[in-house]
């Protein structure tokens, strides 16, 4: 049986930035760059990044900044070339064939919006329409029902320029929809919007866009939680590295072995708190034992440790005691301490969006 | 040390802000210094020509210097228009779109263009009426060099368009085209006069694509010339192969400038 071809697949991918300093000195070196278009030392922004996203799945892409989200998706979306490997979207080379893949992806990019500043809403989106080779009548139906969709009806005939940010956040989104594309990729996309804006268009991103139409939604993200509610998988990068890959269920298991137990305790006498304590502790893999009471002369039993944690021992060790249990809770780990986890093991992040201007400045882009 | 008043010290750290600012564009510092020094060289040849008659095209000075001044005034927009269009806001978004270079540059340059073309009436009347330039114009050859032409400025604005996507705010092919018009395309004296300072100098302006197009254009509109003299008609065939040399070569170059920015990640940058 053929395997379905993956809505975005990228092979061994890499890319790297020229890097140079600043000074007289140098700029030889950097006219002789811009004529030959190499030398210098780099810096990698992708370190070989294997990847592949089904269609219909919403995957976020997590990673402090400079991680190389934006790099990746700037590839994806043909406006950065690898130095090596393959990406392809629905099959389609995006080195090779940049037109046709663009044709079937969108993206709502981190930067410019695009948009002209003394044209209006709706003129905006018209002129859109008409780039994206949309016939006019079809055209005018559907920037209607996306300024509907957007909230944006009552201020479809104001100037871009004199829009909120929310507004031009949500005018962005329209745009992205104007295009029937399969794949749509997010930069940061909830940025500047207020809460209300932000529940609404994750509902978008995940009810509509994804379960409703199938489309192929990529996020990349700070905001950990937000990644947590929407997508189905994540890869979270550092320093250009996909260091985790999975559900956002798998990420915390997979980076973080901490696990807590909370259980209430009922003890059939009066019980010396140290003591219990103290012989909780040489469970295996406790790390942590907080005992407390409470008025009633219930216990509250607190076991902080790692995900192999003897449970049986736990759990002989109560009724050894005797102790009732009144009550159970196990917590699991955040996204956002698997996240940190992830982060801190590889030490600090290289800010890849500093060096990226560096380079530009020094490889003759800013002349 | 005595101690700079309050103001003193922000009007200083203001001008700081731009020489900064200005020394970071090196390429356009250094053109903006040279095209001074180069303008006041086109300014001095211009003035030493001025109001003697100009044989090469059978008429006065005064015709000859408006025919020059509203064809520059028609095809340095089309340059123009690309530059515009070229910030870091649009060029993703318009990129994404997937449009093919052609309609790109040619969406970007067709406002400019019309403009252009609608402001070259009232020069005409003024140039015509108020200073009685004395044209004699053949409309055939009038259209043909236009459309010469502009396939000639096309090409330097794609090129163009390619170098900046390179260079970000100034390019030296855009400067180079510049200022070799004033000098060495005939636009404000006839290239000739250039042999009067070095002897031959005048050969340079013939290796110019835009000195070809002042020359069929002021051949259209000055002494009536047909195609079906031979002298007009080589002349008209050599600007030609020109535009069919350089419109392949644009496209060529506009690819490198993208192929170039995209490798360094600074399509979006400024």
């Amino acid at each position: 049986m053929s395997r379905e071809i993956p809505a975005v697949e990228a092979t061994d991918l890499v890319k790297r930035y020229k890097l140079r300093n600043r000074g007289l000195k140098k700029e030889f070196w950097r006219f002789f760059s811009i004529v030959f278009g190499s030398g210098g030392p780099t810096l990698t922004a992708l370190d070989h990044i294997n990847l592949e996203i089904a269609k219909g799945e919403v995957f976020g892409l997590l990673g402090p900044n400079g991680a190389g989200k934006t790099t990746l998706i700037k590839i994806l979306c043909t406006l950065v070339l690898p130095d090596s490997g393959r990406a392809k979207v629905n099959g389609i080379d995006v080195v090779k064939q940049p037109r046709k893949a663009v044709k079937i992806l969108q993206a709502v990019l981190a930067g410019g919006t695009g948009f002209e500043r003394r044209l209006t809403a709706r003129q905006n989106l018209e002129l859109y329409a008409t780039l994206y080779g949309i016939p006019k009548n079809v055209a005018r139906k559907k920037i209607d029902d996306l300024l509907e969709f957007t909230h944006l009806t009552d201020r479809a005939d104001s100037m871009f320029q004199r829009l909120s940010t929310g507004n031009e956040r949500r005018l962005l989104l329209a745009k992205a929809l104007l295009k029937d594309a399969s794949i749509i990729l997010f930069d940061e996309p909830t940025t500047g919007l207020d809460p209300i804006a932000q529940a609404e268009f994750r509902d978008l991103m995940k009810d509509v866009l994804s379960k409703q139409e199938g489309k192929t939604i990529i996020v990349s993200t700070h905001n950990l939680w937000e990644a947590e509610q929407i997508c189905d998988r994540i890869a979270v990068l550092q320093k250009g590295k996909i260091t985790a890959i999975g559900t956002p269920s798998e990420i915390r298991h997979a980076a973080t072995d901490w696990t807590s137990l909370s259980i209430g305790l009922a003890p059939p006498v009066a019980v010396k708190i140290p003591r219990v304590a103290e012989e909780f502790r040489h469970i295996d893999g406790v790390s942590q034992v907080e005992l407390s009471e409470n008025k009633d002369g219930s216990l509250i039993l607190l076991l902080e440790g790692e995900k192999g944690m003897d449970y049986n021992k736990v759990f002989e060790m109560i009724t050894m005691m005797k102790f009732k249990i009144k009550s159970l809770e196990a917590t699991r780990p955040s996204l956002e301490s698997a996240f940190l986890k992830l982060v801190r093991e590889d030490g600090e992040a290289v800010d890849h969006a500093e060096i990226e201007e560096e380079a530009r400045i020094n490889d003759g882009t800013a002349n | 040390m005595m101690e700079l008043p309050i103001d003193l010290k922000k009007i200083a750290a203001l001008t700081q802000r731009d020489i900064r600012n200005w020394s970071t564009y090196k390429t356009a510092a250094l053109t903006s210094v040279l095209g001074t020094l180069l303008g006041v060289a086109s300014w001095g040849l211009s003035t030493t020509y001025r109001n003697r008659a100009v044989p090469d095209y059978n008429t006065d000075y005064v015709s000859f210097l408006i025919t020059g001044v509203i064809i520059a005034n028609l095809i340095l927009p089309l340059g123009q228009g690309v530059q515009k269009g070229l910030n870091p806001q649009t060029i993703e978004n318009i990129l994404m779109t997937g449009m093919p270079t052609p309609t790109f540059v040619l969406g970007q340059v067709m406002w400019p263009y019309i403009l252009s073309v609608i402001f070259l009436i009232p020069q005409v009347f003024i140039g015509v009426y108020v200073f009685h330039a004395h044209l004699i114009i053949n409309y055939v050859s009038l259209i043909l060099a236009v459309a010469i032409s502009s396939a000639i400025v096309f090409s330097f604005s794609v090129i163009s368009t390619g170098m900046r996507i390179v260079t970000k705010v100034n390019d030296p092919f855009t400067w180079a085209i510049s200022v070799m018009s004033q000098i060495f395309s005939g636009m404000t004296f006839p290239v000739s006069h250039l042999n009067d300072y070095i002897p031959g100098l005048s050969t340079v302006s013939w290796f110019l694509p835009q000195t070809w197009i002042y020359h069929i254009v002021r051949l259209a509109t000055l002494e009536d010339g047909s195609l079906t003299q031979p002298d007009v008609a080589t002349s008209f065939l050599v600007t030609l192969v020109i535009a069919i040399v350089l419109v392949p070569i644009s496209m060529r170059v506009f690819q490198w400038g993208l192929a170039r920015a995209k490798r360094d990640g600074s399509l979006g940058h400024y």
